[in-house]
């Protein structure tokens, strides 16, 4: 039974293959033509991939320069930052948006999915826009407002030095006066040198910087420190107040501040 | 042939026409220049500080208290926004 079961089998076996073979020699083109097919639909399946590596892409590049849009917008409306600083951040920022653009260009033409896959992954690693550029220029912003305001404090602080000088020379009791002049000083020294070395930190941060979030905490952890120093010139401030109300000649008034303040705002 | 020499005029004729002409045409150059002398070079006033006296010290010093409350505000808003700012989106994962 064995036997005719395997015959049979083998039979069936080399029936199927004759079969096929004359299929195969009657109809060559057909399997010329699956092959051309299956050629066609693997190109076809590159050509899906490619165009999707360069959407996202674009989408990428669409997104950060979104978020330089905002920065520039930010720079441009700040009324503190000095000239320079405005300037050298509003160059840099576009810069990177004409890197940016530059890159979308190249991406859109590329015709592999190899190389146009190695430009979308350029967007993220070449700018890191989120990771370092975004808080990098934030923060150099807000340091050179800081640093601007420091530096209008000094300079009135010093006219207040001169008049209050003067008053002593006309035998006031400036006591009260000169203890708040030392301590802003003293506290404007503190936020000068804070001032400067976060921005040196903040200006080293590039895009191989190991650790920047690091970095960007203890600036901010700085800036925090900075606040309560301000808080103290402004309370020297109330006092200086109280000093000039006080000594102010009997039948004169306040007049308006003098163009040094006004132009310091 | 019998030439006889020319009078000095009629030899240098157009030379002394050109002259004349060019003369003539410098007159409403010279005029012109005249009635617009070259302009004076001009020079921006140097913005001069007002001294801080003793009537002005209230209200300055006040209007700088101001400023340093609204910097630290703005400060404050900027911090912010950093601690704000979504790095995640800076992954190549997917890509």
């Amino acid at each position: 039974m064995k036997k005719y079961i395997l015959m049979i089998t083998f039979i069936f076996l080399a029936l199927n293959g004759f079969v096929m073979s004359a299929h195969a020699a009657i109809n060559p083109t057909k399997i010329e033509e699956r092959m051309e097919a299956r050629t066609t639909i693997m190109a076809q399946k590159q050509s899906d991939l490619l165009t999707r590596v360069i959407q996202r892409a674009d989408q990428l590049i669409a997104t950060r320069l979104a978020s330089l849009q905002r920065l520039l917008a930010r720079l441009q409306s700040d009324k503190r930052l000095s000239d320079t600083d405005k300037t050298s951040l509003t160059n840099d920022i576009n810069t990177t948006i004409s890197s940016l653009n530059a890159l979308k260009t190249k991406i859109d033409a590329d015709t592999d999915e190899t190389t146009a896959r190695a430009d979308a992954k350029s967007i993220i690693t070449s700018y890191k826009i989120f990771v370092i550029y975004e808080p990098k220029i934030r923060l150099l912003t807000t340091i050179g407002n800081l640093q601007a305001l420091a530096s209008n404090m000094t300079s009135l602080s010093t006219q207040v030095q001169t008049l209050t000088n003067d008053l002593k020379a006309q035998g006031k009791d400036v006591t009260a006066a000169q203890t708040a002049l030392n301590d802003i000083t003293t506290q404007l020294t503190a936020i000068n040198t804070t001032l400067a070395t976060d921005k040196t930190l903040v200006t080293n941060v590039t895009v191989n910087t190991t650790d920047p979030h690091s970095v960007f905490v203890q600036v901010r952890k700085d800036l925090a420190t900075v606040r309560p120093e301000f808080a103290k010139i402004r309370s020297d401030f109330a006092t200086l107040r109280q000093f000039f109300k006080i000594n102010l000649p009997k039948g004169t008034v306040s007049l308006k501040p003098s163009p040094a303040s006004e132009s310091a705002k | 042939m019998d030439q006889t020499p020319q009078p000095l005029m009629q030899k240098y004729k157009f030379t002394i026409i050109s002259l004349v002409i060019i003369l003539i045409a410098a007159i409403p150059l010279l005029l012109l220049s005249k009635k617009n002398p070259t302009k004076m070079t001009q020079t921006t006033p140097t913005p001069t500080v007002a001294p801080l006296t003793i009537q002005n010290a209230d209200t300055t010093l006040e209007n700088a208290d101001t400023q340093m409350q609204q910097t630290l505000n703005q400060t404050d808003v900027d911090l912010q926004v950093v601690s704000q700012v979504d790095s995640s989106q800076d992954t190549t994962s997917g890509l």
